[in-house]
């Protein structure tokens, strides 16, 4: 009986031991890359790039899903839509990219947007007041499409089409929509000064998310990232993202009041789009509006919805950001310089990270090329050039780091390209010289404070691979 | 002379009434997408682009406000930043002072193609100074009752 006491206490002592380590171990964010060019009809060129955003760390492939490209144009009799084997529908593109992000060792997110025109809502205004689409696509026809995609790559379907090439492989992640607070991407967004495009796609989303789960008991639906600005006088064109998640959930005014909700929002991961205008560390000016360091107004919103049942399950949902860019210069003269384009990208990871988020989705891997407008009509926030050639932020995608003072001490943080020792190091007269090593787990994550006084260049090290050296000026915050 | 003091009150505030309609635009450096991810601030100055550079960024440490002062501004939340941004984006160029720093132009500048409201402003001012001398006038002739 002693000795079991005896053992009891010295498991309880290890234990002790043992717990605030574990708890001490920072959270991991999952690195994402978007890009055109993984959903291109072309399997080598697919091949290629989704294997460079391999190479560049990245763990998710965001792959976008145009409904009106798969399903037919008009359904013919007979149509399922909710069965993904039903001949009228062309999943070519979509299966080689999945295939091959997942070969890749890539988890795919699947972004749905864009409604066939048969299944867009009735009193369609012309193209140029909506986008094709747009309009108020119809619930009952995204939850069978969304049922349908969830059935396709649910790890047990077998293409009849090819059926010796055995299943297709599971997707987990599904979004629903992009930036559905944009009249580019749902309309109406008002009609009157009434806000009425949240409940459509509270709608829209219930309808995927009882689609995906029919199919999927463990997928995970993802709601649309929101666009990071909007304009704050009823009818615009764009809604401010805290106006939409209000309403989206049910709750009124700054406070937060729970209003009725027959129907409340479901969903599984929160995401939001915080492209910023300035600097990542710079909040918005409005207080409606959320970019990079505001993510703390739509946590509160998701928080007080789970608390008062106005987002179901009522548990805790994870936070993603599921589309950032800067463009850089070179080549788009009207980007941000490269030292600058990288430093942002490191600086919005940790930011989000910060804030909880549980992933972060770059826009893209590669420069688009510029066209005939030059480098206005096109993206250049590519971690590579078009031609390949890598950037800095390259470089920061695999290893971010930052580095400033805070408080008075020196923070510093990074995610490692791969869990062991990481080595930070601070630049002398003489070269690199070590200033912590740090052991990183699963999460590759790393975060100290230490107390060093005076302008600081650091950079972390693991193994050969070296992050973006860092400059922290005397007496102030990190740069910006 | 409550009815004159009313009147010009009313002209004054009517005056910058539509420029306070007017949203100010910032837009993300080089982005290809800008009229869908930009920024809009009401402001009574009229359309004004801040300047993302770090010159704008910084305008606020060099602006009007002291650097204790912006800090406090920015604990009291986005009505506190909001207000330290908007004090820092209407300053004036300022000369140096304590810190020898060379004077620094605000950071602000008007929207390309906007032309503000020009001699309008002045013609404005004029019209309601003449205004008010003319009612005032008509009053002491009696031809306009209390």
């Amino acid at each position: 009986m002693r000795r079991a006491a005896a053992l009891l206490a010295l498991v309880a002592l290890a234990l002790a031991l043992v717990v605030p380590a574990a708890a001490a171990t920072p959270r991991g964010i999952r690195m994402g890359l978007a890009e055109p060019a993984f959903g291109s009809p072309d399997p080598g060129l697919r091949g290629e790039w989704l294997a460079r955003a391999r190479g560049a760390g990245a763990e998710l492939a965001l792959l976008g899903v145009n409904w009106s490209a798969v399903a037919p144009s008009a359904p013919p009799a007979g149509f399922d839509a909710a069965d993904p084997a039903d001949p009228a529908y062309d999943w070519a593109a979509l299966d080689g990219a999945v295939v091959d992000a997942v070969a890749q060792g890539l988890a795919p997110v699947l972004n749905v947007q864009s409604a066939p025109a048969w299944a867009e809502g009735p009193g369609r205004p012309s193209a140029a007041e909506a986008p094709p689409g747009t309009w108020m696509p119809q619930p009952a026809a995204l939850g069978s499409f969304a049922r349908a995609l969830a059935a396709r790559y649910s790890g047990g379907f077998a293409d009849p089409a090819d059926p010796g090439a055995g299943p297709l492989p599971r997707v987990r992640y599904f979004q629903v929509w992009a930036e559905q607070n944009l009249s580019v991407h749902l309309n109406p967004l008002w009609q009157g000064r009434r806000l009425v495009a949240p409940r459509h796609y509270r709608a829209m989303l219930n309808a995927a998310y009882a689609g995906v789960h029919a199919a999927q008991p463990g997928a995970r639906v993802i709601v649309g990232g929101l666009a990071p600005y909007g304009d704050a006088v009823a009818g615009g064109s764009r809604v401010p993202p805290v106006w939409f998640w209000r309403s989206l959930l049910c709750l009124r005014g700054a406070r937060l009041k729970p209003a009725r909700c027959p129907e409340p929002a479901r969903f599984d991961i929160a995401a939001h789009n915080p492209i910023d205008v300035w600097g990542p560390r710079r909040g918005a000016v409005n207080s409606a509006d959320v970019s990079v360091p505001d993510i703390g107004r739509l946590a509160r919103i998701v928080r007080r919805a789970v608390a008062t049942k106005r987002v179901l399950p009522a548990r805790r949902k994870p936070f993603w950001a599921t589309e950032l860019w800067w463009d850089s210069n070179p080549p788009d003269p009207h980007g941000v310089p490269l030292r600058r384009h990288a430093r942002f990208l490191a600086e919005s990871v940790f930011e989000l990270w910060r804030q909880g988020a549980g992933a972060y989705v770059w826009w893209y891997l590669r420069d688009q090329a510029p066209g005939a407008a030059g480098y206005a009509a096109t993206q250049q926030s590519g971690l590579l050039y078009h031609d390949g050639a890598p950037k800095p932020a390259y470089r920061a995608f695999q290893f971010p780091f930052v580095a400033r003072r805070e408080r008075g001490r020196l923070l510093l943080w990074g995610r490692a390209p791969a869990p062991g020792a990481v080595v930070v190091e601070r630049r002398t007269p003489g070269g690199w010289v070590r200033l912590a090593r740090v052991e990183v787990g699963r999460a590759r994550v790393f975060l100290l404070r230490l107390d060093a006084a005076g302008p600081l260049r650091a950079r972390a090290r693991q193994g050969k691979d070296s992050s973006v050296p860092a400059t922290v000026p005397a007496g102030k915050g990190g740069p910006q | 002379m409550g009815k004159i003091a009313t009147l010009a009150l009313l002209l004054m505030l009517a005056v910058p009434a539509p420029a306070a309609a007017v949203a100010r635009v910032v837009v993300p450096p080089g982005n290809s997408e800008a009229d869908q991810y930009f920024q809009t601030v009401p402001t009574a100055t009229g359309p004004r682009t801040p300047d993302p550079s770090k010159d704008a960024r910084d305008a606020v440490r060099d602006g009007a406000l002291s650097a204790g002062t912006e800090r406090a501004l920015r604990q009291r939340g986005p009505a506190g930043l909001a207000l330290a941004t908007a004090v820092a984006q209407t300053a004036g160029p300022r000369g140096g002072g304590a810190s020898g720093r060379p004077a620094r132009q605000a950071a602000v500048a008007r929207i390309p193609g906007d032309p503000g409201m020009g001699t309008l402003f002045p013609l404005l001012l004029a019209l309601t100074a003449a205004a008010a001398l003319a009612f005032f006038a008509a009053r002491r002739r009696g031809l306009v009752s209390r």
